[in-house]
């Protein structure tokens, strides 16, 4: 079947070719106009996958310096929470007047630096990015099975942004409910901050659920159909099994989500009662009653629990691909590595009530989730002694994107083993709602998922742009990552072990509290100074991108995988220009014992090839 | 620190960090991006294993030392006592794994950095290790959680029966308590009836009211447990008392339910801690609106018979109620 697919993408690719052909000997106006017009069909609304992992890029880089400036804020007012900074007062305006910012700001500046991190640049950056880049190229398409569904899903995923981004310059304020949007906090619109500003984020949420489902479903119908001649699932790289695997998991609970926004719109604007009951607001009883504020929970983190393994499972995926090219040697554990991956999909499912330990629940539903939350442990640590086994024995060459990749490992380990407490019901009740939650989530999807971004990033970042990134910068960049994450991370741990609840604007109304304000300033320092670090990132990426060096060889970082066969550096529209790569194993052939003078097999490569002349196996572009 | 010596430190590590960059730039513009040399991979193997594990691993010590200092007071309820146990068993239980894996993570770095004249081994993967570590980690988790099923179940069982009975309300930003009286029965609510007069709305027809005591202030006999109804009358709080590591939230529409037994007096406490100004502080733990971080209110534990005699001593919700209506009825005659 895949034989017939290629032969019709050759056939269309001519087609189109000769379409082209064709309008050149027109008048002058419509060379202009053509040249226009390809200009937008080929960088805006265009429908290769290549442009649109950049678009996904750049957008989600654009909500990553947002979401860093949002939370300096707070951090400054954290540290800083009696001095008036003038400089908020010019920034924020009436936010910030005297140079104190308003506490309803302070609520909405966490609501937005949360969503736009987590949905924007987590979700829609990394698998964004990556799941359009490596799908098709990976399995040997020429690119995804519905282009236009594709472009829409960027194009739905932009227009999100846009009511996002609006929605925090409007006078009345963005949302200030935090980012889990809880009833009826979020429901009631006469409070301050909640007015037009939910709405919107309600509405951008909505549009954002719309558009990771084009993307979803359209990264599994690509992988499941259009994988090349000899690619079989059981060959298919991990970042594919990743992003097909956090593709069927989106699929299957962001819908669950949509309909908690819609219901929570129709409380909002249409009188329905699904999450209000005996509410006595603004000095009256509403009318509401039968409803529970805990339906929106269970509906939320049907969602959002699978949300943080739609964000860590293509993650998991890069990182591997990342340390076995490094390690050349193959990644230990193939086959435990997909079964992991599926295991932890299935069981997200089967664990979101352990964010409502303390909400009332059922006692009884408490227990089942804390065994099946830990169960969760099991998978995650196959993982875990899977990547560093792989690097055991290896030979490891630490580019730029391996010490990231490598980054991605132990703060990974750090993350999980926090949320062994987490799931715990009984550790929950004192930690629940604490600053321990904050420094947990942040470690284990935040930070590892970001310096998981970052190794795909200097990994392929020749594949999207024809150039290599700086070196060095590249080590600079990592360490003014992960020094300054940890630094602020890791004592959010201990000040929840202290009972220090989150999203507190200031900790002076308490006495146990203010023992901890010099701490807030250490964390707001490292947090200005990580923030800053990202910088020298911004220069390298953007300055690499127009002046890098250019890659000796087609296959820089000596890989097996089909991405680096294709004839250009930086493909164009169809990928390979002859026909595209037959697979004849699987994609983690490294130092295999029977090569002498290399040390990998491309998957490409004709086993007949090996067995004749085993020096020469690299598949080296001709 | 002040704010303006905080600006000085954050301006020199700015040009710190730009004299680093600078050179880093320069470095590598006569070098290949592809040719990674030993030196360069063993260079880069020891600063991880130094900055990244050796200095991350001096910084935890001092991190988990500055907590110490500073962290809660010891657990001044029953249930408080089996919460820090099982906390402090994850934190010997997980640091023990943190020790193991990211020092494996770490040596092998130093291990196996790239040299020309290695190759690595060819090693797909062993299933008896994928075996071993399923189980291994099973069994260390069962291990784990099996005492946190048998506390879960005794925390959140039903109050026994002879429980001090205290009702929380929480609103927009502040708590408010309630004493069911001498008939150990709450009135009922309806929230249609809430008013100044009746900030609970608690229905006046109804007997069992009547003796209803409704005060700003939260006292609790010590030794003894008590039954803590939650409710909320607008948005979700969450009643959190970190000297007995409990909490749970209050919502509108769902009663929720909370017991625990104080071991010690605010009294004895401030013996304990040789802090002279010790209270039990009552923060809320889900956020609210904009009063979220001002929330509190305070708990005082004391002898049974000063429970008692304080109690005694309190006007009735209901005496007020009628008092209040009959001064409206004359100023409006």
């Amino acid at each position: 079947m895949s034989e017939v697919l290629r032969q019709g993408a050759t056939q269309e690719e001519s087609h189109v070719e000769g379409h082209h052909n064709g309008h050149h000997n027109g008048h002058s106006f419509w060379k202009k106009w053509h040249k226009a017009e390809s200009f937008i069909s080929k960088y805006i609304f265009s429908m290769d996958h290549k442009v649109i992992a950049k678009q996904f890029l750049f957008t989600g880089m654009f909500w990553g310096v947002m979401g860093g400036l949002l939370s300096l804020v707070f951090r400054l007012q954290l540290a800083y929470p009696d001095t008036p900074l003038p400089f908020l007062e010019v920034i924020l305006g009436k936010w910030g007047e005297g140079g104190i910012l308003d506490p309803n700001f302070y609520n909405s500046l966490i609501t937005i630096h949360g969503t736009v991190l987590i949905f924007f640049v987590l979700t829609g950056g990394l698998s964004g990015t990556f799941a359009n880049l490596l799908v098709p190229l990976q399995i040997g398409a020429r690119d995804m099975a519905s282009p236009f569904l594709n472009m829409l899903s960027y194009w739905t995923f932009f227009l999100a942004s846009v009511v996002m981004f609006v929605s925090i310059f409007l006078p009345w304020g963005p949302a200030a409910s935090g980012w889990t949007a809880y009833p009826p906090l979020s429901a009631l619109k006469d409070l301050p901050n909640m007015g037009i500003g939910m709405d919107l984020w309600l509405v951008s949420i909505v549009l954002f659920i719309v558009s990771a489902l084009f993307g979803g479903l359209n990264y599994v119908t690509t992988i499941l159909n259009m994988r090349t001649k000899g690619m079989t699932m059981a060959r298919l790289p991990l970042p594919v099994w990743g992003m097909f695997i956090a593709s069927v998991l989106g699929l299957l609970s962001f819908p669950v989500l949509l309909a908690a926004g819609v219901l929570l719109l129709a409380d909002r604007h249409l009188g329905t009662s699904f999450y209000l009951s005996e509410i006595f607001f603004n000095g009256q009883a509403l009318p509401n009653y039968g409803g529970s504020p805990i339906l929106y929970q269970h509906l939320f983190w049907f969602l959002g629990h699978p949300e943080v393994y739609i964000i860590i499972i293509p993650a998991m995926g890069l990182v591997s691909e990342v340390l076995a090219v490094n390690s050349r040697k193959p990644i230990f554990g193939y086959t435990a590595m997909v079964i992991s991956m599926a295991s932890i999909m299935f069981l997200s499912f089967l664990v979101w009530a352990h964010h409502m330990f303390v909400s009332g629940m059922n006692p009884f539903l408490g227990s089942v989730f804390m065994y099946m939350t830990l169960a969760i442990a099991i998978p995650s640590a196959v993982k875990v002694f899977n990547w560093i086994f792989t690097i055991w024995k290896g030979n490891l060459r630490l580019t730029p994107a391996m010490v990231f990749a490598l980054g991605f490992v132990a703060t990974f380990i750090i993350g999980g083993l926090g949320g062994i407490f987490l799931g715990n019901a009984v550790n929950d009740i004192l930690l629940h709602d604490t600053y321990f939650v904050v420094g947990h989530f942040h470690v284990v999807m935040g930070v590892s998922a970001l310096l998981a971004m970052f190794a795909a990033i200097y990994h392929w970042f020749p594949k999207m742009f024809g150039r290599m990134m700086n070196r060095t910068l590249g080590y600079i960049h990592f360490l003014f990552t992960i020094i300054p994450a940890l630094l602020v991370f890791v004592p959010m741990h201990h000040m929840g072990m202290a009972g220090v609840p989150r999203r507190y604007y200031s900790f002076q109304s308490f006495d146990y509290l203010s023992q901890w304000q010099d701490i807030n300033v250490f964390i707001t320092i490292a947090a200005i100074i990580g923030f800053s670090g990202q910088l020298i990132f911004f220069y390298n990426f953007f300055y690499s991108m127009f002046r890098g060096k250019k890659p000796t060889s087609n296959n820089p970082w000596k890989a097996t995988t089909l991405e680096w066969t294709t004839e250009d550096m930086a493909p164009g529209h169809g990928n390979w220009k002859g026909p595209i790569p037959t697979v004849y194993r699987w994609a983690y052939e490294y130092s295999p014992p029977y090569l002498k003078d290399s040390d990998y097999v491309p998957q490409h490569v004709p086993p007949e090839r090996v067995k004749k002349e085993p020096e020469k196996v690299t598949g080296e572009v001709a | 620190m002040t704010f303006g010596e905080f600006m000085l430190l954050v301006a020199g590590i700015f040009i710190l960090a730009w004299i680093i960059f600078s050179i880093g730039h320069l470095i590598e513009l006569n070098k290949n991006p592809e040719e990674f040399s030993d030196s360069h991979n063993k260079r880069t193997a020891w600063a991880l294993f130094i900055i990244i594990y050796v200095g991350g691993m001096l910084a935890s010590a001092y991190s988990v030392w500055y907590y110490l200092e500073r962290k809660l007071p010891e657990p001044a309820s029953v249930q408080g006592v089996w919460i820090q146990t099982i906390n402090d068993l994850n934190v010997i239980a997980t640091g023990i794994v943190f020790l193991i894996t990211t020092t494996m993570l770490f040596v092998y770095i130093i291990r196996y950095y790239g040299r020309k004249e290695r190759r690595a081994e060819y090693i797909p993967g062993k299933i008896k290790v994928e075996m071993a570590i399923v189980v291994a980690v099973a069994i260390g988790l069962m291990i784990l959680i099996l005492p946190s099923g048998w506390y879960w179940f005794k925390i959140m069982s039903p109050a026994p029966e002879n429980a001090v009975k205290v009702e929380v309300t929480g609103y927009q930003f502040a708590w408010l308590f309630r004493y069911p009286g001498p008939d150990g029965k709450f009135g009922k609510r309806d929230w249609r009836l809430i008013s100044p007069d009746n900030p609970l709305g608690i229905d006046p027809n109804d007997p069992a009211g009547h003796d209803d005591i409704v005060t700003t202030e939260f006292k609790v006999p010590v030794d003894k447990p008590v039954a803590l109804h939650i409710r909320s009358k607008d948005v979700i709080h969450s009643f959190f008392i970190p000297a007995f590591r409990m909490k749970m939230d209050a919502v509108p529409g769902v009663p929720t339910f909370m017991w625990f037994t104080p071991k010690y007096t605010t009294e004895e406490m401030r013996e304990r801690t040789g802090n002279e100004n010790f209270i039990y502080e009552v923060a809320c733990a889900e956020l609210c609106g904009s009063g979220h971080s001002s929330m509190r209110t305070t708990l005082d534990v004391v002898e049974p018979q000063e429970f008692e005699q304080w109690l005694s001593k309190q006007t009735a919700w209901y005496e007020t109620y009628n008092k209040n209506k009959a001064a409206l009825a004359e100023s409006q005659q």
